[in-house]
């Protein structure tokens, strides 16, 4: 994916961030355009690995560069602009699907953790071979992905979603969750053992145990194990 | 403790453990996931157009333009209804005509039988010093009051009739 979405026609590729975003609390409008012309590809994809609509993904991304706008006032600057805006993509897209589903997917850890269960299995250790990208070729294997994001419960694809596409680190999704990194750790293992077992007829090896119980201990702590 | 979650904050780089060939293979198979992952959705927005992109953008700028405009003034209680007298003020000045060319009609006549009752004494003959009674006041289209006015001169009944309009209007 082109990281900058299409290239800006205004001539200020090379301008950083925060000149921009300074520019754009001025009125400037052709600086807030330059910023969404670097990020709104991005934020499509994160919308869309959570919403898994297209339409829907582009009604976030628009809504998430609108009230950016709005508050960019409250930007402080912090976090660079990006990490501000897919906090705000995020918290859109699952606002979106919270509002628009009509059955709540349950979310296994979760539950097991209420029952004190573990599960029974853990990481495949290999999957679809050696050549993802090469995978990625094969529409059908796409569309097989798709469900199985799409089987997921929306705090556990929003998760996977954050930590594969932007590389957040455990602490980072902590706080644009609004949770305690046991929580994310639980559901980022879990996100990635379904994913796994949807796709299981791709793995090459057999499954191995784990020690899920203590991961689970550990959500219910709030703290690593 | 070596289990699949410390394997999994090594592929994530929260923690470092040792691998043996097993441990390897999962590792691998974590950032092949997140490979696929990344790749299927980087994927999917490659594949929007730029035109919707375009056409995004033109929304939201023409939604910018929206916000940046100055939201209309509140109307005060006193300009609502100085507004709701300037809409019915036709129908008030007419039934304030109206209203005025009863009463107006209604003196003029008792002013006249007055007078009457003072050079022609002949010409009238009191049975009562009450006024007529009404027995029935007909007045389509308004509303109807009645008077009775005593003084010096005897009684008088005065007769007010209202437009409806004027109700309304208010």
């Amino acid at each position: 994916m082109n990281k900058g979405g299409q290239s800006s026609s205004t001539g200020r590729e090379a301008v950083d961030d925060r000149d921009l975003v300074e520019a754009a609390r001025r009125g400037d409008r052709e600086a807030f355009r330059t910023l969404f012309e670097r990020y709104h590809r991005r934020a499509y994809a994160l919308a869309f690995g959570v919403v898994r609509h297209p339409d829907d993904a582009l009604d976030v991304v628009q809504d998430a560069f609108i009230k950016a706008h709005k508050y960019l006032d409250k930007f402080e600057g912090n976090s660079s602009f990006y990490t501000w805006l897919y906090r705000i993509v995020m918290n859109l897209a699952i606002d979106h699907i919270r509002k628009h589903r009509r059955v709540r997917p349950v979310e296994l850890d979760e539950q097991r953790l209420e029952d004190g269960q573990g599960i029974d299995e853990g990481l495949l250790p290999k999957l679809l071979g050696s050549n993802p990208g090469r995978a990625l070729m094969d529409k059908e294997i796409r569309g097989r992905i798709d469900a199985a994001l799409g089987e997921l419960s929306e705090n556990h694809r929003a998760v996977l979603v954050m930590r594969e596409l932007e590389g957040l680190s455990y602490e980072e999704m902590a706080q644009a969750m609004g949770c305690s990194k046991g929580t994310i750790m639980s559901r980022l293992f879990h996100a990635r053992k379904n994913m796994q077992r949807r796709l299981v007829d791709l793995v090459d090896h057999a499954p191995a145990n784990d020690d899920a119980a203590e991961l689970d201990d550990a959500a219910a702590s709030g703290s690593r194990p | 403790m070596t289990g699949d979650l410390e394997l999994m904050e090594h592929a994530d780089g929260e923690a470092e453990v040792e691998l043996t060939a097993e441990r390897r293979a999962k590792v691998e198979a974590v950032h092949e996931l997140g490979e696929l992952v990344r790749g299927r959705l980087e994927r999917a927005a490659d594949d929007v157009p730029d035109a919707r992109f375009g056409a995004m953008w033109k929304e939201i700028d023409k939604q910018l333009d929206l916000a940046a405009t100055p939201a209309a003034k509140p109307v005060g209680l006193f300009r609502r209804i100085t507004r709701a007298i300037e809409h019915y003020r036709s129908h008030i000045i007419t039934g304030v005509v109206s209203a005025g060319a009863v009463a107006a009609l209604a003196l003029v006549l008792h002013g006249g039988a007055a007078k009457r009752d003072a050079h022609d004494p002949i010409d009238v003959q009191r049975v009562s010093h009450r006024p007529a009674e009404i027995e029935d006041l007909d007045t389509p289209g308004g509303t109807g009051t009645v008077f009775n006015l005593d003084d010096e001169d005897g009684s008088t009944t005065v007769i007010w009739v209202t437009p409806e309009d004027t109700v309304e209007g208010i």
